[in-house]
């Protein structure tokens, strides 16, 4: 049965920081020959939609607040409007959406706050952890990073990890039940049908 | 519409106090739940207070609100807003339409409030109680000017936005961009009957001033904005011809450089600096004062007024700002320019003549226990929630 997924990025192509953008850009493109996906993303486009096909549209949203002074304040801001986004493609056709795939901590807390409003799943994909990009992560500023991932991992119904290395990092670092994680390897040959299943499992615990 | 619901949400509440937004939000609740509204409050916790209870019909959810460390205070408020949010969420979504109106109050609440404006698609109403560029007088940098387009931010997303004077509602149309149409000024509140309560009015004094000394109040932050050290200036000559003691309440940077001066003057022993006061000791302060001075360069509004109307004691005061509103010159205060000279003449006036002091009393307590009663407050407050939820109901944005 197809699914409606909406997938929350703070990248994604032509705003490139890392490689985050492409595996996102690829995954939806895959995704979308069978189920229907919203990409939310930031970008200071001059238009804000875009329907690449039937089941493919992305929505760029920009920051309500300007400047910011860090990635924290900077992300949650932008949170709000993410939840605007997604609601309001919810109430114009509640059907359109069955869950969440949220990529990173920067939109977790938005993620977590529409699982408890709309009741929507929600599966967290980490790519990397604070804990391993900071090089200190003692300071503050990681402290919350990793406080959001956390949030994120507590509050998912699922984690997907690229690596069984990351898997266990992540079940380490944010105690998260082995149960809670999925492996899958970006690039693999089934690499779609792997996430889709991991979809369609989490679309489950829709209340 | 006898049958509405409401959920406020404000950094502090009762009883963690940093601010006038805690009284105020404690004070309009309590009143909403009175006229018979459901009324939830969703804040920061503090230590000893319970995650939820009941006062007279609000229901209060305090909230962890991030103890960790973080790089500054607007970082902390991100992530306190990210709990704040996910507790009002559960209790929205368990309220079950009975919450038609999102209140809240200043930019530290906006990040939640904006998000379950949207996926519950309930109204929003903003209090603006101060603005960053009226705080800083200017925006100065990068951190004040995020403060001030997340102000901005909140002000565009509310259906109206209550300003609790005329000054801060030009503050708000000239900083913030908001359209005057979408403003309404309800004023702040006050009880008055704490302040009526028997006290041994001659022992208490005695902990304050001598017999013989007129014993001149001041309460307040003790900062530049506030005109503390033009006060300070003027004791040496409201003393050159009346005997008086000057106690001036509470905290700031400006304490050190007060008791410094005050004791350069010479005056040190006519000066009383005791810090912050409890409320009540402050209450009975204004009561036993012979006169109140609020000296305020910039006021948004100035409660300070309200407390001494309702304590009977006669001002003098600068009118800055919001003060301007609540009294008039002549009438329920005397009104001085923000000048050393000015000040200590006003001080004089009122200290020297009694019959003048006693009717700028009379009228002062008059006007606040009828136009500044919480009641009062509620229902304007109330009406605006009416307009909003009629306009609301009529409209494309509610869910069919």
């Amino acid at each position: 049965m197809p699914l409606n997924i909406a997938i929350l990025a703070w990248e994604y192509p032509p705003r490139i920081i890392g490689e985050m953008a492409y595996y996102v850009q690829k995954l939806a493109l895959e995704i979308s020959k069978r189920h229907h996906v919203s990409v939310i993303t930031t970008h200071d486009a001059p238009y804000s939609h875009e329907k690449v096909s039937n089941g493919f549209e992305i929505y760029r949203l920009q920051n309500p607040v300007e400047p910011h002074v860090n990635v924290v304040t900077w992300a949650q801001s932008l949170c709000a409007e993410v939840q605007r986004m997604v609601a309001d493609i919810y109430y114009d056709e509640p059907e359109r959406l069955d869950m969440i795939d949220t990529h990173e901590w920067q939109f977790a807390a938005a993620a977590v706050g529409l699982k408890k409003a709309l009741h929507l799943p929600f599966v967290l994909t980490l790519h990397s952890l604070e804990d391993h990009r900071s090089s200190d992560p003692s300071l503050p500023l990681s402290i919350s990073i990793r406080g959001l991932e956390s949030l994120g991992a507590y509050e998912c119904e699922k984690v997907v990890t690229s690596s069984d290395r990351m898997r266990s990092e992540v079940e380490r670092v944010h105690k998260v039940p082995s149960f809670k994680v999925r492996t899958v390897i970006p690039g693999s040959h089934s690499w779609a049908e792997q996430t889709a299943q991991v979809y369609h499992e989490t679309s489950g615990y829709r209340l | 519409m006898d049958d509405f619901g409401v959920m406020m949400l404000s950094w502090e509440f009762p009883p963690r106090i940093i601010g006038g937004i805690a009284p105020h939000v404690y004070e309009l609740s309590k009143a909403l739940a009175k006229m018979g509204a459901t009324v939830y409050v969703l804040t920061c916790d503090f230590p000893g207070a319970p995650e939820y209870e009941e006062i007279d019909g609000v229901r209060v959810y305090r909230v962890d609100s991030y103890k960790f460390p973080t790089p500054d205070f607007a970082t902390w408020t991100s992530m306190m807003n990210v709990n704040l949010q996910i507790r009002a969420a559960e209790a929205l979504a368990s309220a079950g339409g009975k919450i038609q109106v999102i209140h809240a109050h200043d930019w530290l609440v906006a990040n939640a409030s904006i998000g379950l404006k949207h996926m519950f698609r309930v109204p929003l109403i903003a209090t603006i109680h101060s603005t960053e560029h009226g705080r800083r007088k200017g925006i100065h940098n990068d951190y004040q000017k995020m403060i001030s387009s997340t102000e901005t931010w909140l002000t565009r997303e509310a259906w109206r936005v209550i300003c609790c004077s005329s000054h801060m509602m030009r503050e708000v149309t000239t900083t913030l961009l908001v359209p005057n149409d979408r403003i309404d000024v309800i004023p702040n509140g006050i009880d008055t009957s704490p302040y009526e309560a028997p006290y041994d009015k001659d022992a208490f004094r005695a902990r304050f001033a001598l017999k013989n000394e007129k014993l001149v109040l001041y309460v307040g932050r003790l900062v530049q904005e506030k005109g503390v050290g033009l006060l300070a200036e003027a004791i040496p000559r409201v003393l050159h011809d009346i005997d008086a003691k000057f106690v001036i309440v509470g905290e700031g940077y400006m304490k050190d450089q007060i008791v410094k001066r005050v004791d350069e003057m010479g005056v040190a022993r006519k000066t009383y600096i005791p810090g912050f006061l409890d409320t009540n000791t402050v209450r009975l302060l204004f009561r036993t004062a012979d006169v109140c001075v609020i000296p305020s360069l910039y006021e948004p509004f100035g409660i300070v007024a309200l407390e001494a109307m309702a304590a009977r004691t006669p001002i003098v005061t600068t009118g800055a700002g919001g003060l301007g509103e609540i009294l008039e010159h002549d009438i329920s205060a005397f009104i001085v320019n923000p000048t050393v000279e000015s000040i200590a003449g006003g001080i004089k006036r009122v200290l020297s003549n009694t019959t003048y002091a006693n009717s700028l009393r009379q009228i002062a307590y008059d006007r606040v226990s009828s136009l500044y009663k919480w009641s009062a407050i509620a229902e304007s407050t109330r009406s605006i929630y009416e307009r909003t939820i009629s306009e609301y109901d009529s409209g494309t944005w509610k869910p069919r």
